[in-house]
């Protein structure tokens, strides 16, 4: 393919993915694996260096927004990175030798899981615990957050068993390239009893740094390529942007589940063509 | 002691601040070298169907040396180098918000996170 249909292609393909990514709450490095590999038939390594550049420009063009409202609560995201950065850096070591029909199975299972998670019911007020545990007041996790105007406060839960499952979603972050926010909300949502609001804002402040330390890796062993970098990030940007603007105005439910199935139908072919070995 | 004048509000929406500045330049040298790529290497056909590590960054020397003399692939690449900068600034600023408060238990945390990223940044 020629060098200028090539940007353009992965331009638009970028910014659908930038939208969908976060109209899904899902994150565009998600996307961009599928349209790059089952798309443009880019191989998986590339495609998992552009997801992962893409999933940093996402979290820190979003965290910047979400500073500003205050819910974000950073000794927990702080306390947590330590799990999920070496996590990151297992997992990027286990991606330089784990063959790419593996890994693109493994991708497709983890989009299904989030595609579950991105349409499950969120019970905004009965999961907040008043439960303490003991490292959660040691670490000071406990925070306030604003509800319709209000200061509420929430304790955390279980804070051994989030920080373990946050070591896998950083493993699985630096071996696939995405910022894994399913599996870290579902350690901050369910295990820690994070409310909804402030676990998914978290989150998010936790991906680009995740990513970053798996990213430097993938950088040296060339798995970035610049061509495909450079439309992806600008792209995935600008669709996280105008989807951002979007959310407040559309009814986001049943979009997210149309969007879901797209996403399962795409994991199924990631995992088929995982196990042919096309990929 | 030195008096610090700056509040905990403050400091979040320095750092809020940073990360927008980071993105948006990284985004704009992408263009930028985008832009130079066409103009440098419009016509040629590109091939990714066959993974190269082709391109592989060795030193951040290596990436300046390249804009300097005007090579649009260093450009993304310095591009890539501002993104992956602001993630890892966010959190060098961290440690001077918690200092600010006077937090050391999480000075501590958060200098345990830059260890590892730094780690293995010239391990990797």
């Amino acid at each position: 393919m020629e060098v200028e249909l090539f940007i353009a292609v992965m331009f638009i393909g970028a910014v659908a993915a930038g939208l969908l990514g976060s109209l899904t709450g899902l994150g565009g490095g998600v996307v961009v694996i599928p349209l790059l590999t089952l798309g443009l038939g880019v191989d998986m390594r590339y495609a998992v260096g552009a997801a992962l550049v893409a999933s940093i420009a996402n979290s820190s063009g979003a965290a910047a927004a979400y500073i500003r409202e205050g819910i974000t609560n950073v000794r927990i995201g702080m306390f947590l990175e330590i799990a999920t950065t070496i996590g990151a850096v297992c997992g990027a070591m286990i991606a330089m030798w784990l063959p790419t029909s593996i890994v693109a199975m493994i991708f497709g299972c983890v989009l299904i899981f989030s595609a579950v998670m991105s349409i499950r019911k969120h019970d905004i007020h009965t999961s907040i615990s008043h439960k303490k545990d003991r490292w959660g007041e040691r670490l000071k996790l406990d925070g306030t957050y604003p509800v319709d105007g209000k200061m509420e406060s929430y304790q955390v839960r279980n804070v051994a068993g989030g920080f373990s499952l946050m070591g896998l979603a950083g493993v699985v972050s630096g071996l696939l390239g995405i910022g894994s926010g399913a599996l870290k909300v579902l350690a901050m949502d369910i295990v820690m009893k994070v409310p909804f609001k402030v676990s998914t804002t978290t989150s998010n402040f936790m991906i680009g740094v995740t990513a970053v330390a798996s990213a430097v890796v993938y950088l040296q062993r060339g798995y970035i390529d610049p061509v495909i970098a450079m439309p992806i990030v600008v792209g995935v940007l600008i669709g996280a942007f105008v989807g951002s603007k979007l959310l407040v105005r559309v009814r986001v439910r049943p979009l997210r589940i149309l969007f879901s199935i797209v996403i399962t139908i795409l994991a199924i072919e990631m995992i088929y063509n995982g196990y042919t070995g096309r990929l | 002691m030195i008096k610090i004048n700056i509040t905990p509000r403050q400091m979040e929406m320095f750092i809020g601040r940073m990360l927008r500045v980071g993105v948006f330049t990284s985004c704009i040298v992408a263009v930028l070298g985008g832009v130079m790529y066409v103009v440098q290497y419009g016509g040629n056909s590109v091939d990714f169907s066959e993974f190269t590590a082709a391109m592989a960054v060795e030193s951040i020397g290596e990436v300046i040396n390249g804009v300097l003399v005007l090579d649009a692939v260093s450009v993304i690449q310095l591009a890539l180098l501002i993104l992956l900068a602001t993630p890892i600034l966010r959190v060098v600023f961290s440690i001077l918000a918690f200092m600010i408060e006077r937090d050391y238990l999480y000075v501590f945390i958060t200098l345990v996170v830059l260890i590892i990223i730094v780690f293995n940044i010239f391990n990797g």
